[in-house]
């Protein structure tokens, strides 16, 4: 298998989270519009009832628990959700900048440290917001992989200067 | 760094073009570039052979130490 340039998996994975950035947005906009009338149009009633969703009893009374919440704690749901939809689309974007590099065959170079970099550090921050240890772990293996990265663009800059 | 190349001098002295003599080395020539501008970090035994018998000259020739320049070898 190809992995770096043109008809290879960097260049699939391009252009999968090319369609995925896209969808995410839509996502976004239509979670915050239909978010924002359910929590807060007290007419509105269950989102379960109607045989709209598949739901059990447990889900049935976390909603009610919900809606008995008072406004103003009710509201920091929107906040929450838009932090967590801010970390995933940042790193859609930086995933879809080093797949672009690697598409190029540019691996061994400073700007995919930086941008490995930062996809950990965001990776950790939404493990922190959604108090996953499975992401805090996958943040801490990129922050070490991105290390190695790092190590390997010092060498290729000596191998590339060595004449 | 203290050594400086002279190829540049070297070759201007021997009136050699540069894509000429990489051709004749077996280099790049942005590799023989980097060389002759002075970025190269480390110099090939092998390479330092085929210039000096291309150019008909000593490797003292190519390379000058100069003294007070800033240190920065095995610092890390």
């Amino acid at each position: 298998m190809k992995y770096f340039g043109t008809r290879s998996l960097s260049s699939f994975m391009h252009g999968l989270l090319t369609v995925v950035w896209y969808l995410a947005w839509a996502f976004a906009v239509l979670a915050i519009v239909l978010g924002t009338v359910i929590v807060f149009h007290e007419q509105f009633g269950s989102p379960f009832s109607g045989g709209m969703a598949d739901s059990s009893r447990a889900d049935i009374r976390d909603w009610e628990r919900f809606q008995s919440l008072p406004l103003g704690v009710r509201i920091l749901i929107l906040p929450y959700f838009g932090a967590v939809m801010t970390l995933v689309l940042m790193v859609l974007r930086k995933a879809r900048i080093l797949f672009s590099n690697f598409r190029s065959e540019v691996v061994f170079d400073p700007e995919n440290v930086r941008v490995i970099r930062q996809i950990s550090k965001l990776v950790i921050a939404m493990a922190v917001l959604t108090f996953s240890a499975g992401s805090f772990l996958t943040g801490v293996i990129l922050l070490l992989i991105c290390e190695i990265l790092a190590a390997g663009t010092v060498l290729q800059e000596e191998h590339d200067l060595t004449v | 760094m203290s050594i400086i190349f002279r190829l540049d001098r070297v070759m201007a002295d021997r009136k050699v073009p540069l894509n000429e003599l990489a051709r004749r080395i077996g280099l790049t020539d942005s590799n023989l570039s980097i060389l002759k501008t002075g970025k190269a970090r480390a110099l090939r035994v092998s390479t330092l052979n085929a210039l000096c018998r291309e150019l008909g000259c000593q490797p003292g020739d190519l390379l000058e130490y100069v003294p007070g320049e800033p240190q920065e070898d095995f610092d890390d």
